[in-house]
């Protein structure tokens, strides 16, 4: 599924970047609001959707959090540089990911394919991965926690995966950010710790109280194997 | 609230404290010395104060001493037996044994000044002693005290004042002293207290803490401190709303520097990603560097205006003159659209006013009807002075859709935008044309007309004196 669903409501820009993706083997549908975008995103026609944060009348956090009602599909936010908050919001609301704006097409073209390719699946990903009370089946991105179905945003699937696969060992941020964001992480960047924080909050807590993944500080995360 | 923690209390309370207490002793030990030295004289008084030396009271004791010699005490005592209950000055018989013949109480002290005087020879006239023929010798005399006396309330044995009166008094001195200190601490802690929350509030307000109320803490004192308090809170409040603006247009601006910029780098992109199509991309680039060229101009003029900081020439010219020729330039651009421009011819109006600050007003206002006017609809302008002259109404309507009436005054707010038409402009013009007007001690509203379409009206003084 290459179609990406593209909400700006600056026209000319939409176009731009559809233009420009178009031709670099996207589908692209551009939609210039946040209403048509959370209908056209639960349309089931597209892997992935890349939305503004700033639109008049429906926010892109409220398109997201609309979306994430009913759908995982990976969502990507353009947000200003600096607007902090909008984009932990965002990644707290289940972004997959954010690029900021303004920034080159190239970039986003290569976050688009990055998540697009952690999404899809391929023959070499085991069938199967089951530690303690978490079975996850990577090939039908779906997990199972003590026998119930946790939802996951396709981030937070790969996060959990790269953990439970290394269940027990510390895995640094940078190693998750490669393998859950495909992109090393960047300075000053907490979108990792959103991320674990938010899978943090599905998960339930071990029987002494304390949470199945745990912070090491300075050196990364690591998930409590029984 | 009242704490006394020392070095909470600050210089100011101690120079107070001092002040205070320093004049109230001051005013204490003076009295108190003067009352002292009045009542040290009175003691020495007293000795002749014992004795009544009025007028009255030589005729009273000379007849009394009269009737004794001829009429021996029986006579006497009945003469005082019979006016007793009148008003009438007792004169008083008292022998050796300081025993009047009635028996009338009298204190030791009164007698024996009344003796001392006697045997001094002091008064004559007013003591006199008699030696009766039953060999005792009687000193007649009018006590003081006794002017109205009444014989069923005995004297004080010791008479008017204690024994030692005449030590100095230490028990009122020490209340005085005690009271003096209280009364000076909380007269300085209360006059000290609301200076302290202020320089809190001065404090905090400095430490970029806005939300400082410092007329809570005073309470509902009510005198200049207290206004000084409540005009402390109106300037942190002033203070407050001006940065949130300031924060807000500021975010605004790098919001809005940030679209073009997006666009920049979304038609480079393309031009790199497709050369063929370069000279669409350069266009875009060079409308999108125009763009950008528009908004900083039109910020600075914002933000000079905001700040008042205006080399703003004020010189007479006629208003209609210059609408005139705002009027032909927007015809031009609405002729593009298929917008008619209708005006109403009036006769001059001259005022006094920055005139490039009213084009720029004007222009935009026009500016921003043409483009929410559809094509083939119409603008209406009108301009009238008023009927003293002393304004000028310029009102300007669109056929647009309007906005909605709880977005009336948000128009003029920087970077407002209606619904649906983001792609027009960066929603500064009006901003701009309500801080100019404004400038000029002006106003501008926006209404909805009952027929469709958004009319701004200005009001300008002519500012000819």
């Amino acid at each position: 599924m290459n179609n990406v669903l593209l909400v700006d409501d600056d026209v000319e820009l939409a176009e731009m970047l559809a233009d420009y993706l178009r031709r670099d083997g996207f589908g692209v549908q551009a939609v210039y609001d946040g209403a048509t975008g959370v209908t056209d995103a639960l349309s089931g026609r597209y892997g992935i959707v890349v939305m503004d944060v700033m639109m008049p009348g429906m926010s892109g956090i409220e398109a997201l959090g609309r979306i994430r009602l009913q759908s995982q599909i990976p969502v990507l936010m353009l947000t200003g540089k600096g607007d902090d908050i909008d984009r932990i919001l965002g990644l707290e609301l289940g972004a997959d990911d954010y690029v900021p704006k303004p920034s080159s097409p190239r970039e986003l073209a290569a976050r688009i394919r990055a998540i697009l390719r952690r999404t899809q699946t391929s023959a070499e990903i085991p069938e199967l991965l089951s530690v303690g009370l978490l079975t996850m089946y990577p090939q039908k991105r779906n997990a199972i926690w003590n026998d119930q179905a946790l939802e996951l945003t396709s981030t937070e699937f790969n996060l959990l995966e790269v953990m439970a696969r290394n269940a027990g060992r510390v895995v640094n941020k940078n190693e998750l950010s490669e393998a859950g964001l495909g992109r090393p992480l960047a300075r000053f960047d907490r979108s990792i710790d959103v991320h674990i924080s938010s899978i943090r909050q599905k998960l339930d807590v071990c029987p002494n109280g304390q949470s199945y993944i745990q912070t090491v500080r300075g050196r990364g995360y690591v998930f409590i194997k029984d | 609230m009242f704490s006394l923690r020392i070095e909470h209390l600050g210089r100011l309370f101690w120079k107070l404290f001092f002040a205070i207490w320093l004049s109230q002793l001051t005013a204490v030990i003076g009295v108190g010395a003067v009352f002292w030295m009045h009542r040290y004289t009175k003691d020495h008084e007293a000795i002749t104060s014992s004795v009544s030396l009025h007028g009255p009271a030589v005729r009273e004791v000379a007849a009394s001493a009269a009737l004794l010699r001829a009429g021996g005490i029986s006579a006497l005592r009945d003469l005082e037996l019979e006016t007793q209950h009148e008003f009438h000055p007792p004169v008083y018989a008292v022998n050796e044994q300081g025993i009047d013949i009635l028996e009338r109480p009298l204190s030791l002290s009164d007698w024996d000044n009344v003796q001392q005087l006697a045997r001094e020879g002091r008064y004559p006239q007013q003591i006199r002693t008699v030696q009766e023929n039953d060999g005792h010798r009687y000193v007649l005399f009018i006590p003081e005290h006794a002017q109205q006396f009444d014989l069923k309330r005995p004297q004080h044995p010791e008479g008017p004042f204690p024994p030692d009166a005449t030590l100095l008094p230490v028990l009122p001195v020490i209340m005085g002293l005690l009271s003096s200190l209280l009364i000076s601490a909380v007269l300085a802690w209360y006059l000290a207290k609301p200076i302290r929350y202020l320089r809190a509030g001065f404090e905090s307000l400095a430490n970029n803490q806005f939300d400082t109320q410092v007329s809570l803490a005073m309470g509902r004192r009510r005198d200049e401190l207290a206004d000084l308090g409540r005009e402390f809170d109106r300037m942190a409040h002033q203070i407050t709303t001006l940065m949130a603006a300031q924060r807000h247009l500021l975010h605004d601006v790098s919001h809005e520097l940030r679209s073009p910029l997006a666009r920049l780098q979304a038609a480079i992109g393309l031009a790199r990603q497709q050369p063929d199509k370069i000279d669409t991309s350069l266009d875009r680039i060079e409308r999108e560097i125009g763009r950008l060229d528009e908004l900083v101009g039109e910020v600075l003029t914002l933000s000079r205006l905001e700040a008042g900081v205006t080399h703003s020439v004020k010189e007479e010219f006629d208003l209609t003159e210059l609408l005139e020729s705002v009027i032909e330039d927007a015809r031009f651009e609405a002729s593009a659209k298929n917008v008619a421009v209708n005006y109403l011819e009036n006769h001059d109006i001259q005022i006094n006013a920055d005139a490039e600050l009213i084009h720029r007003a004007l222009e935009n206002i026009l500016r921003n009807a043409v483009k929410h006017t559809p094509p083939g609809l119409s603008i209406q302008v009108e301009i009238d002075s008023s009927l003293d002259g002393r304004q000028v109404s310029l009102s300007i309507s669109d056929q647009g859709p309007g906005v909605v009436d709880e977005q009336l005054t948000s128009v003029f707010e920087p970077f407002f935008r209606g619904s649906g038409n983001s792609q027009i402009g960066f929603g500064l013009g009006l901003a701009i044309a309500r801080r100019a007007v404004e400038v000029h001690g002006g106003s501008i509203t926006a209404r909805n007309k009952p027929e469709g379409g958004l009319q701004i009206e200005l009001i300008l003084p002519n500012g000819l004196g």
